[in-house]
């Protein structure tokens, strides 16, 4: 760094998906913000309408809109000038962008700094047999992987190694197999098998690790090499499924201390050796027969994990990481105003334990494959803090459904004794209820253990689970047992199953016998300094730590959880929004909300890292005392709750509703702004994809819509009149068919996808003005309309069929998982910039 | 379950579930923030007297094992827990937590708002005694009020003989003040022939054994109580031999050269803060387990330099003699638990043994 740096250019991660989802947005928010304050301009290249970040004008100098591609990222260098680039904030992808901005000579050419890591160690990240390389010659464990051309070279290998091994050809001519060996003579076999599939006669031989423990740690580093381990996370789930789709727990749950400072020190050298600065995920094997321990992962930039780690400890990651790419150190550092211990330096130690849970995708697609295996599944995450094990596993599984009536499914009932083996065997989604179940039908943990390679320690908690089950059901109304059932995590709905009651008789018994939860801080001191955390979770102990500030204005959010299909990332898109623009209105937002991913976790004021159950939201509701709750409104219950106790609820917009058509043919909406008197037009949407059944949410639109100028008044006319009906302000469309004439179909709110995606096209902060519309601050006459009239834009949905293994899959709102958008001189043009290489999206470009 | 109660000189009382021994038991209440490693805190000897509270909520999670004992007999006085796993089924453990316990005679109490007594202690600022007993009625207060605490802790852990832990390489003299396995762990990697000597023990019953070098070992409570015969004593080793001094040795080498040790308002147990080496600027992160302090500005300069300092609360972590071979530091360098960063200090110990051969 021989220059200052005073713009930055972030390379963003396109449309969400899975194995990258919110995560990236919310980094690159925070982290955008934090370079806002040193004085840095930030620009930004992405193409996901659903970011919060592209387009925010309040920490976004630039926003440029376009697929993120070699060609794409050097044209936003030569329109901005970045004096520097970070590609740490978009996933491997933006890595592997850096390393052909590298390869180019572009960077040298125009004298711009890659931030985060050096050349050689963008070249690794991207490369595993050169950093296999590096790790070998620095002596750190890797697992055996060599090329052999015959059967006596893999016998060779073998005999120092063992089995299980892995042989695969290399080069292939066509189909090639990848062979898991546990003898010689199925190594033979599979030799033989891969010569003859390679073009070269070569196979690579792996020593298989399948089965072993998986350990994850993230650490940081600053430019002088003081580093400091900010979490280390234990995978419930061995080696064999992916780690994204595992139960996963920090801190580290079974691990020794001798060994957890050998992953310590291993973790360092190597970000030391690749003088990363700020933040490296390196991932660990153990084999749990040996002790012995592998690297087999090193990701030097943000993804699931360090959002998981951030959230879990309450270190402030993103903020401290943004400030040593700048070039501060972490003895420099000061944290901000919010934490009571200015260090940044203090490496976190929890007294707490936090559990990271995934979100699956079957609900909405039952056809894909359930079983678990080495390509990750689940769409989303939540997670969940306690004091104990129990607590944290029973608020993680709580987290992952709005309302969780027991900790077993009830089909699993009906599942024979083969059935359960098959599923011990080759594991499912969701697999903690079927070992659940196996507990319940008298396996025993070693047996449990041995069969899923899963530590003993975990069987022993779930057993105690159990037994904790069985002692609820079978003392009712008892005040002891339902202490000690608040205690470990049960929540009043599943004490009421088990009691055969009501939730709300459940949580009437509590309050009448004092039981209410305490809440303590996100606390990264373990309590040893006096931290001022505007973070909380909820136990149920002696002391509470958590008291409503002197705020003159409070709004309570209640946030959208983890992410499923169905445009979940727009939802998050509302809230985070809806909270920045109550702060600009002097609310002092508290959020609950359970989404390590979330973009909304690291904005509001205060944060409640709660399962979001009508019990967890009124407990939060007592001690808060918000003027205003905002609700998402596919929550009905909760909002029939809340407003029985005559609290001050505001529903927000919600996805997936389905209209239906009165008319088949093209479909078209026009969008309004209505304050409750006068109506401003935002123009015309043409829908590409269409629902048989009805309007639903869009998947792929074309904006502002090609039509003659006498079907538009004809629209324009119409749409008015219907909008102007309306009862409440608010952000409308009217839906039109055309076929022939123009048919009417019905006026509805503004589906959130469309939103987000005409706020960033229209430069206007539309949460906002749908906030004020509703406190009734709005007179469209006063707002500064600009609408497009020389591009065209085009939003088009992604699916994660391929990755689910799905062919043939019908494209539905309900099933989209992320989305992306692009603007040219025509339609053509706009809709060829979708999804480069996106066999997950819609689009081919085809269409017109 | 068995109810017990952790009380508190304030006459604040704890209910929680026992486990371990169901011994009465009374000691100086501290915290340790370390999430890895309760094994090596029970057994570590600085405890004597004290009442550990463990931060990390969830302890035992993987049982007892053979290889991670820092002292044979643990002079612990109890163990406070969030959450007791109750397992043995580690890969190389055999034994749970709570049957350790119950066979070394330590009670202990799990279910216990921890963060709110820590909070509490943290607030107190000052040393507080505490109690677990099975009721917790006047007698038990009374009781706790009347306990005396010894102050000859030293005197109680060092053993009374002197024994071998034969090498073939460097013969390393280590003075027991409530010794940590870690050091003698960190000496056999490297070869040392030690003999371990009582703390009583004479600069000429040392010298007598002519060591090529002198560890002074870590040990509870306050330099302050230890017989000024070992002050005599070190004062006369750092000028003959090398010396390295951790722990409680680190605040007798200080007082043995003029500094002054002065009692934390609050005992410092844990192993996240950054300590930063002097000479290099470079940041370590260390097992620390202190309830005393040297004071900075005591420090003369002409005599002794700083060599590293704690950033969080500024205390002095380390110190080096001018004029002699002799360095000390005030955290745990073998970890056990805690980081390894710190074991070249062992290395670096050896090699000033080695300077000292090749001036002679």
């Amino acid at each position: 760094m021989n220059h200052p740096i005073s713009k930055v250019l972030i390379i963003g991660t396109g449309a969400d998906q899975i194995n990258q989802s919110t995560e990236t947005d919310d980094a690159i928010y925070q982290v955008a913000s934090s370079l806002n304050d040193l004085g840095i301009d930030v620009s930004l290249i992405d193409n996901n309408p659903f970011s919060v970040a592209l387009g925010d004008k309040t920490i976004i100098h630039d926003s440029k809109i376009a697929p993120i591609t070699f060609d794409n990222v050097l044209e936003t260098i030569n329109e901005f000038q970045p004096d520097a680039i970070l590609p740490n904030l978009g996933g491997l992808k933006s890595i592997q962008i850096a390393q052909q901005l590298f390869e180019s000579e572009e960077l040298k050419k125009r004298d711009i700094t890659m931030l985060s890591m050096p050349e050689f160690a963008i070249r690794q990240i991207s490369n595993p047999v050169l950093m296999n390389e590096m790790l070998k010659k620095m002596g750190a464990p890797i697992t055996t992987t060599e090329t052999i051309t015959s059967f006596s070279d893999a016998i060779h290998i073998v005999q120092e190694i063992g089995y299980p091994v892995i042989i695969k050809p290399v080069s292939p001519f066509g189909n090639s197999s990848r062979r898991l060996c546990n003898d010689n003579d199925e190594l033979a076999e599979a030799v033989e098998i891969a010569m003859s599939q390679s073009k070269i006669q070569q196979a690579v031989l792996q020593q298989s690790i399948v089965g072993y423990q998986e350990i994850e740690l993230v650490v940081i580093r600053d430019r002088l090499g003081s580093m400091l381990q900010v979490a280390g996370i234990e995978d419930f789930d061995p080696i064999g499924i992916h780690a994204g789709d595992s139960i996963s727990f920090t801190p580290t749950q079974t691990l020794m201390d001798i060994e957890l400072q050998e992953l310590r020190d291993l973790a360092f050298s190597i970000t030391r050796k690749l003088r990363i600065v700020g933040v490296n995920h390196v991932q660990f094997a153990l084999n749990p027969d040996t002790g012995k321990f592998y690297v087999i992962k090193n990701s030097p930039y943000f993804d699931r994990i360090t959002s998981f780690a951030g959230h879990a400890t309450g270190y402030p990651l993103l903020y401290v990481c943004a400030n040593l790419l700048m070039g501060k150190t972490l003895e420099q550092l000061e944290l901000p105003a919010s934490f009571g211990f200015k260090s940044a330096l203090l490496e976190p130690t929890m007294d707490h334990i936090a559990v990271r849970m995934p979100i699956w995708p079957f609900q909405s697609l039952p056809d894909a494959d359930q079983n678990l295996g080495t390509q990750m599944r689940s769409t989303g995450a939540v997670i969940g803090i306690g004091r104990s094990t129990e607590e944290a596993l029973i608020k993680a599984i709580r987290a992952t459904r709005a309302q969780a009536d027991s900790l077993s499914i009830e089909s699993q009932v009906k599942l024979t004794d083969d059935q359960i083996i098959q599923y011990i065997i080759h594991p499912r989604a969701n697999r903690i209820v079927i070992l659940m179940e196996a507990l319940h039908r008298g396996y025993s943990r070693d047996e449990l253990s041995e069969l899923t390679k899963i530590d003993p320690f975990f069987f022993y908690k779930l057993e105690k689970i159990i037994s904790l089950e069985n002692e609820i059901a079978e003392n009712p109304d008892d005040v002891e047992v339902l202490t000690r059932a608040k205690y470990f995590g049960m929540s009043d709905r599943m004490i009421s199953v088990l009691w055969n009651q009501t939730e709300d008789k459940v949580r009437q018994f509590r309050i009448d016998n004092e039981l209410s939860p305490t809440y303590k801080q996100v606390d990264f001191s373990a309590g040893e300094f006096d931290q001022h955390s505007n973070r909380f979770y909820s136990t149920f102990e002696l002391e509470n730590e958590s008291h409503p500030s002197d705020a003159e204005h409070r709004a309570l959010i209640i946030g959208t959880g983890g992410l499923r299909l169905g445009n979940a990332g727009a939802s998050d898109y509302f809230t985070s929004k809806l909270i920045l623009s109550l702060q600009k209105q002097n609310y002092e937002t508290v959020l609950v909300n359970n989404n390590p991913s979330a973009v909304s976790m690291n904005l509001a004021d205060k944060l409640y890292t709660e399962p979001l159950e009508a019990p967890d939201i009124l407990e939060v509701i007592s001690i808060e005392k918000p003027e205003i709750v905002y609700v998402p409104g596919s929550r009905s219950r909760l909002i029939t709750i809340l407003e029985q106790k005559d609290l001050k609820v505001e529903k927000l917009p919600q996805n997936g509703q389905l209209l239906s058509h009165l008319a088949s043919g093209k479909e078209y909406a026009l969008t309004m702004i209505y304050d409750g008197t006068n109506a401003v037009s935002l123009d015309l949407t043409s829908y590409l994809i269409q629902n048989e059944s009805g309007f639903g949410d869009p998947t792929a639109f074309i904006y502002p819509a090609k039509v003659n100028s006498r079907l538009k008044s004809d629209i324009m006319s119409i749409g008015t009149e219907r909008i102007k009906q309306q009862v409440t302000p608010g952000i409308y469309q009217a839906l039109f068919v055309v076929t022939g004439g123009v048919h009417f179909e019905q006026v509805r709110q503004l589906p959130l996808a469309e939103q987000s995606f005409l706020a960033k096209v229209l430069n206007l902060d539309l949460v906002d003005i749908s906030l004020k519309l509703a406190q009734s601050q709005c007179d469209v006459n006063q707002l500064e309309i600009n609408l497009v009239n020389n591009k065209i834009w085009a939003f088009s949905a992604a699916f994660p069929f391929r990755s689910l293994g799905l062919h043939d899959e019908t494209i539905q709102s309900e099933t989209i998982i992320g989305a992306e958008m692009a603007y040219g001189h025509s339609i053509t043009d706009a809709l060829k910039q979708l999804s480069p290489n996106g066999e997950d999206s819609i689009h081919n470009g085809t269409y017109y | 379950m068995v109810e017990r109660y952790l009380i508190l000189e304030d006459g604040t009382a704890y209910k929680g579930e026992g486990f371990g021994a169901p011994a009465v038991t009374t000691g100086e209440l501290v915290f340790n923030t370390s999430m890895t490693g309760y094994q090596q805190i029970i057994t570590d000897q600085i405890y004597h007297n004290q009442i550990v509270i463990f931060t990390q909520p969830n302890i035992g999670s993987y049982g007892i094992n053979q290889s991670n004992y820092e002292s044979i007999v643990p002079t612990i006085k109890g163990v406070i827990v969030r959450d007791l796993a109750n397992v043995s089924t580690n890969r190389i453990s055999r034994l749970s937590l709570d049957q350790y316990l119950k066979q070394m005679n330590i009670p202990g109490i799990s279910g216990i708002d921890t963060r709110a007594v820590v909070s509490k202690l943290r607030q107190m600022g000052e040393t507080v005694k505490a109690s677990i007993v099975p009721v917790a009625d006047d007698h038990a207060f009374d009781q706790l009020h009347a306990t005396v605490l010894t102050n000859q802790q030293v005197a109680q852990v060092s053993t009374p003989k002197p024994y071998p832990n034969p090498g073939t390489g460097n013969s390393v003299v280590v003075i027991d003040f409530g010794l940590k396995h870690g050091i003698l762990r960190e000496l056999v990697k490297r070869n040392c022939n030690v003999t371990v000597l009582p703390y009583t023990a004479s600069a000429e019953d040392i010298l007598s054994l002519d060591p090529d070098g002198v560890i002074l070992s870590t040990g509870p409570g306050s330099p302050y109580d230890i017989n000024d015969s070992v002050i005599e004593m070190i004062q006369s080793i750092q000028t003959r031999v090398p010396l390295f001094a951790i722990g409680l040795g680190h605040e007798l080498f200080a007082l043995a050269n003029g500094a002054n040790v002065v009692k934390l308002p609050a005992e410092h147990h844990g192993m996240n803060h950054p300590i930063k080496e002097v000479i290099t600027t470079h940041i370590i992160y260390a097992s620390q387990g202190q309830g005393f302090a040297v004071e900075r500005n005591s420090v003369d300069r002409r005599t002794l330099f700083i060599t590293y300092v704690d950033l969080l609360n500024d205390t002095v972590q380390g110190l080096r003699h001018r004029d002699f071979p002799a360095f000390s530091v005030q955290f745990f360098p073998d970890g056990a638990p805690g980081p390894d960063e710190t074991k070249g200090l062992f290395d670096e110990f050896l090699e000033t043994i080695h300077r000292q051969e090749d001036n002679r």
